[in-house]
């Protein structure tokens, strides 16, 4: 016999203990009063001792109970496990692939696949070792390998189709990695799916197997029938206040054999607000665009979910859910000495009525200091020199978290920057201009992969790339600064430095067509734009989020970032301030953030999650992936049979289960620990029911 | 059992000589009167409610009797004092010996040996006044604690049972010098009864008996046991300590029991046998069992002693 946990053995030095409570006690002996001990001789110490036993029976049944439970905790095993390999001769190596995306809601598919698991495992032999991959658009291992079929089927009962997306490739790749420390013999992939078609994203082009691998499918998709789903819920503003909205919704449907006028409802703050029937004909795979009548947003935190009344087999992609408010947009300050130098920049920035900023115009010598902190991001645009007051304010500004982008102008100079030159990224230098045609300078270094241009394709870069500029400042950077673009000399055009928990951007040309041509270009719009967000760290809020998307929670509300900053300072607990309650109804627990890191939430559900944060509630609206609602599948097989197979181990030596390995797996079916309990449980019944007999008997 | 107070069964049952329920009685001659008339009431008849006064003997004056009964005319006769006697009058002297030692303190029930050796005294001592004896009670524990000379008046009887009731438990015991005290003190014949647990040497206790028998008394000796003691039956071990001498002993029962009840047993044995050939009634009361059993010994033996 050998043990998994040898050093738990010590634990049989417990054994003492009731030779010692014995010893105690007769320590300790009761005092009696006695009329008289003319009679009573003294009994030799020996004698003592040998009473203790007068109980036999009850210490020795003690001393079982105690060595039992200390076997048990050892985790015995019966069988030399370095004799008997777990992966031996004729021992298999299995992995269960399955699938719990959210289309396998769809009527009993989850079911039927879990009957199949069941299957498989039944089938199993003796010495086979099995695990479970499970999947949807993230994968993860649901047991260990040593794990006995009879738990891992448990495991797979327990588990229910969630709501998100499938992405059937990094299982596969998963399954495979699972496989690859399997020794000799042919490995196997049991995959259970529907083998949705939106599951093969783009990344599983490249996919291939090792040609060891055996791929078993089994398609848990029965014959489609009708299933009708809301693609995509679209509100829009329709003027520049936001007042009213104009909502528009499209509805996908699949095999649909007969015409349908289903009704859709759209409610507003859970109160029906629109309604009309949409008329589908019979396909077996289309598409219809609904628009709604514009209505009036209400004041205060609004929301909107739209229901396509019709019932089938997936009847959770009949709802989409939006927030009817609109998002926060940042605050910014642009400041100028005068304003036709913002013609262009202003423009915009404030260019679409659902434009994320909020643009307030001044003068600088006009905005008080101490309205600086209301702002997420200040833009000095050809600022002469700056009150000192300002100067100082700008720089606490900064240090606070603030965004600055600086840029040049005829009027801007080194000297009239004053105190805030310490906080630029470079060092303002000569003005340079361009003497005449060629001297002009185009832009020469672009970090395309810079945050600002990331939503930039390479037809953009061309427009940038072939803009010139006659004017500009020669710039000397300053040690922590980055250059985004710089000019074909070499000067650098965009620079970035972080100071304190703020950014500042410096552009060392104009924004308007003084001294570059850039805000005639197409460009010019997002850059600007782009440019303000990103020293303002500021990510527009979507008004619905998707199942499987990660949001932080301090972009939902700007307040909420505040609230977080006085949280990590006074040192309470973040999951006491805040509370998140998902569509279902249960109460999400919050990790506390942990430096820099904010917290963020993973949503799961379709639906509105409510965020209450001390007196403030955010609603957040979450929909289902439009893609798991198309359950067009093809033949697995078809696509299997297209994928390669390639050698993965040429030369390399199979990995053998280590030792511990072993041990742990053999222990884990023979349970003898379990035995043992059972067995410590009623030797201490009877010693029970024994020293209450003793017990009474003296009593009496 | 037969005599001419007729045939009394041990097993009479008397429902109100149980200790327990005296217990629950706190006053002493309540207690005697409860037990005695509970006694009475279980007899057959009784011979002991007439008053006779037919003549038995003259007997010469001794100092102490009541001048009263000086017969002047035997006086005139013989020029000497007598005193004419009647049957009736011939009363006896119950000396009631009541051992107060530490020892007696002892109780593993409700009752201890001292309450019972109380109420067993105090019905002894109603009962006898009740059959005009006199009656005296002395108390011992080391030495002499309280003495009450035999008298037949019935305010003599509130004095004894005062004596009996106040009597508590005190140090040890010793049989050899009070008892010989008190003996010096009997000038006249008539019953002892001894309330001991005769927890002390086997030689001392004889030597007392001894010599009580040899002025010519009738002796009845009642050891007082508690059950615990007959029994010996403690469980685990225990640090056992002498309630005379205060002597400790850290011993197991269990081991202990069988020397203890064989020491027991021999002890009782070499004073019943010595009791047996003095011709002394030895009576062993259990303080779990009725009164009953020692009035019934001490009335037989009052039979004997007429």
């Amino acid at each position: 016999m050998q043990f998994l946990n040898p050093l738990f053995l010590i634990g049989s030095l417990a054994l003492i203990a009731p030779i010692l409570v014995h010893l105690v006690r007769r320590e300790s002996s009761r005092r009696v009063l006695f009329s008289s001990l003319m009679f009573v001789r003294r009994t030799p110490k020996a004698s003592l001792r040998k009473q203790r036993l007068r109980h036999p029976l009850l210490l020795l049944l003690r001393l079982a109970a105690l060595l039992l439970l200390v076997l048990a905790i050892a985790r015995p095993l019966l069988t030399d496990p370095d004799a008997v390999g777990l992966t031996g001769s004729g021992g298999r190596s299995l992995v269960l692939l399955l699938d719990d995306s959210f289309s396998m809601r769809f009527g009993d598919r989850f079911e039927r696949a879990q009957a199949q698991a069941r299957a498989i495992l039944e089938g199993l032999a003796p010495g086979d070792r099995v695990q479970t991959v499970v999947y949807s658009d993230s994968t993860r291992l649901l047991n260990r390998p040593e794990a006995h079929p009879r738990e891992v089927g448990k495991l797979i009962d327990a588990l229910e189709p969630g709501f998100s997306g499938t992405d059937h490739g990094p299982a596969l790749r998963l399954a495979e990695q699972v496989l690859a420390g399997t020794p000799e013999g042919s490995p196997e992939i049991h995959w259970i799916s529907d083998f949705q078609e939106s599951g093969w994203q783009p990344g599983s082009a490249h996919l291939s197997i090792d040609e060891r691998v055996e791929l078993r499918t089994y398609p848990a998709a029965q014959a489609p029938g009708p299933n009708l789903s809301i693609g995509r819920l679209t509100i829009e503003p329709e003027n520049r206040s936001a007042s009213r909205v104009a909502v528009t919704a499209e509805i996908r449907y699949q095999h649909l054999r007969q015409s349908l006028d289903p009704a859709l409802v759209l409610e507003i703050n859970g109160q029906p607000a629109r309604n009309r029937t949409v008329h589908l004909k019979a396909a077996a795979n289309d598409t219809r665009l609904v628009r709604f009548e514009s209505l009036a947003v209400p004041r205060g935190e609004s929301t909107a979910r739209l229901h396509l009344r019709f019932e089938d087999a997936l009847p959770e992609d009949n709802f989409a859910y939006s927030s009817l408010s609109p998002p926060p947009r940042l605050k910014t300050l642009l400041l100028g000495t005068h304003r036709r130098d913002h013609y262009y920049l202003n423009r915009a920035l404030t260019a679409s009525p659902d434009s994320s900023l909020d643009v307030t115009v001044a003068e600088p010598g006009r905005i008080p200091p101490a309205e600086l902190s209301s702002y997420a991001a200040v833009i000095l645009n050809n600022c002469p020199s700056l009150p000192e007051a300002t100067t100082s304010a700008l720089i606490h500004f900064v240090e606070s978290g603030g965004g600055l982008l600086l840029i040049s102008g005829p009027q801007t100079h080194a000297e009239s920057l004053g105190g805030l030159q310490e906080i630029l990224p470079a060092k303002l230098l000569k003005r340079y201009r361009a003497a005449g045609r060629g001297q002009d300078q185009p832009i020469g270094l672009l970090q395309k992969r810079h945050p600002i241009f990331n939503d930039f394709e390479e037809v953009h870069f061309s427009y940038f790339m072939g803009t010139a500029y006659t004017d500009f400042h020669r710039v000397e950077p300053l040690a922590g600064s980055q250059v985004v673009a710089a000019l074909q000399d070499g000067s650098p055009l965009l620079l970035e430095r972080q100071s304190g928990k703020g950014r500042v951007l410096l552009f060392t040309s104009s924004l308007d067509r003084n001294w570059n041509q850039l805000p005639l270009k197409s460009v010019f719009l997002p850059f600007c734009q782009e440019m303000v967000r990103y020293a303002a760290r500021f990510r527009p809020s979507p008004r619905a989020y998707g199942v499987g998307d990660r949001v932080g929670l301090q972009s939902l509300n700007p307040q909420w970032a505040k609230a977080l900053e006085t949280l990590s300072t006074s040192g309470r607990s973040f999951a006491h301030t805040w509370t998140v309650v998902a569509p279902s109804g249960r109460e999400i627990p919050l990790e506390d953030p942990v430096g820099e890191d904010r917290s963020s939430l993973t949503l799961t559900e379709p639906g509105f999650y409510r965020f209450r944060v001390q007196e403030t509630e955010n609603l957040l609206a979450a929909n289902l992936d439009s893609r798991e609602s198309d359950l067009r599948a093809p033949d697995p097989e078809q696509f299997l049979a297209q994928l390669p197979r390639v050698a993965r181990r040429e030369g390399a030596a199979p990995r053998q289960p280590t030792s511990v390995e072993r041990r742990h797996a053999l222990e884990n079916r023979q349970h003898l620990w379990w035995y043992l309990v059972l067995a410590a449980c009623l030797v201490l019944l009877v010693e029970s029911l024994l020293a209450n007999r003793y017990s009474y008997n003296v009593t009496e | 059992m037969t005599s001419r107070a007729g045939t009394v069964s041990e097993h009479t049952p008397l429902r109100f000589l149980d200790p327990a329920v005296l217990a629950r009685i706190s006053n002493l001659e309540l207690v005697a009167r409860t037990v005695v008339e509970g006694f009475i009431s279980g007899l057959h008849r009784s011979p002991y409610l007439g008053f006779s006064v037919d003549f038995a003997q003259y007997r010469q004056y001794i100092e102490g009797d009541d001048i009263r009964q000086i017969d002047w005319k035997v006086y005139a006769r013989s020029d000497r004092h007598y005193v004419k006697q009647h049957e009736g009058e011939t009363s006896t002297n119950v000396t009631l010996l009541l051992d107060i030692s530490g020892s007696m303190a002892y109780r593993s029930g409700s009752v201890s040996k001292m309450e019972y050796a109380r109420y067993l005294t105090a019905s002894l001592a109603f009962f006898a006044q009740r059959q005009r004896d006199r009656v005296g009670l002395t108390t011992f524990a080391a030495g002499l604690v309280d003495q009450l000379p035999p008298r037949c008046r019935r305010e003599h009887l509130s004095s004894l049972l005062h004596l009996i009731d106040k009597a508590r438990a005190d140090a040890g015991t010793a049989f050899g010098k009070p008892l010989q005290a008190l003996a010096e003190t009997i000038r006249r014949r008539g019953i002892v009864v001894l309330v001991s647990d005769l927890h002390a040497p086997t030689g001392e206790v004889l030597e007392s008996i001894r010599q009580f028998r040899f002025q010519g008394n009738d002796v009845i000796v009642i050891q007082i046991l508690d059950p615990r003691e007959q029994r010996f039956d403690f469980s685990d071990s225990v640090q056992m300590v002498d309630m005379e001498t205060r002597r400790q002993l850290v011993m197991d029962p269990a081991l202990a029991r069988a020397d203890y009840l064989a020491g027991l047993e021999s002890h009782q044995q070499e004073i019943r046998n010595l009791c047996g050939a003095l011709g002394v009634d030895f009576l062993v009361m259990e303080t779990s069992r009725p009164l009953d059993l020692a009035l019934y010994r001490y009335l037989s033996t009052r039979q004997k002693s007429r």
